[in-house]
């Protein structure tokens, strides 16, 4: 069912706001991406991925689902992506340079265009971050 | 990535009031990225703009810990929008020590996003 796929094939954003490496799970309402903070991570900061970092790379894990979904389900073009809003971001610790994160996003609702996920990013087994976001999509690329 | 002087610049800071105009500046490289021939401001980096100004404004460096909601009800594309008020409508320090604040972005007659966030003093 699911196959591995270059990341730049299913997101709208180019490098250096490329902020996910590989989407390693996909299915119909979850969807997990992962992200090692890398030191030329133009959002790194200090040692550490910084929270519009964290919520960036939050945002394309759902981005990333949209696309595939978009790419290899529909056989559609990628469409440009918004986010809507944030509601109930919870940052326990940032990511440290070097570490890699594992974020899963769940559907909890989507209406046409909008969508509406929880959260949750993991280092290993700890629970570092979680949300609640409403993603818009637009325009397909042309 | 500091967003102050790279994708935005302080025109001037209110008196009366914890406000700022900005600049946007249309040449910021990020642009080009997000998303290549349709440039639209990030989200997030609306987010660290109002972290960026918090800053100018307390004198010391903080970081966002919560986010109660991010309202973002019209895109700001650099190339409709030059410049944008920030405008903090409440800064309240609670009892553990961090920061809630509220904050509204806004264009002359639109408002682009809401905010409400917690910061920590670090």
């Amino acid at each position: 069912m699911f196959k591995k796929i270059d990341i730049l094939e299913i997101l709208p954003q180019r490098p250096p706001f490329v902020m996910v490496d590989e989407l390693t799970d996909y299915s119909d309402l979850q969807s997990t991406c992962c992200l090692t903070v890398r030191p030329d991570n133009v959002f790194c900061d200090d040692g550490e991925l910084a929270p519009a970092g964290l919520v960036e790379h939050i945002a394309q894990t759902c981005a990333a689902r949209l696309g595939y979904y978009n790419r290899f389900i529909l056989k559609k073009p990628v469409r440009l992506g918004f986010i809507g809003e944030v509601k109930d971001l919870d940052i326990v610790r940032l990511p440290r340079q070097g570490e890699r994160i594992d974020t899963t996003v769940t559907v909890v609702q989507e209406i046409f265009d909008v969508t509406l996920v929880s959260a949750e990013v993991r280092s290993g087994t700890e629970t570092i971050a979680t949300t609640n976001l409403k993603i818009a999509q637009g325009s397909p690329l042309s | 990535m500091i967003l102050q002087d790279n994708l935005f610049t302080i025109l001037s800071q209110e008196d009366d009031k914890p406000a700022f105009r900005v600049q946007i500046n249309k040449a910021w490289p990020i642009y080009e990225a997000h998303f290549p021939g349709n440039p639209i401001t990030p989200g997030v980096c609306i987010v660290q703009m109002v972290q960026e100004l918090l800053q100018v404004l307390l004198g010391r460096k903080v970081c966002l810990k919560k986010a109660k909601n991010v309202k973002y009800l019209a895109i700001i594309s650099p190339l409709e929008v030059g410049e944008l008020s920030v405008v903090f409508t409440k800064t309240e320090p609670q009892p553990d020590g961090t920061l809630k604040v509220q904050a509204q972005v806004c264009g002359d007659e639109t408002i682009f996003t809401k905010l409400s966030l917690t910061f920590t003093l670090t």
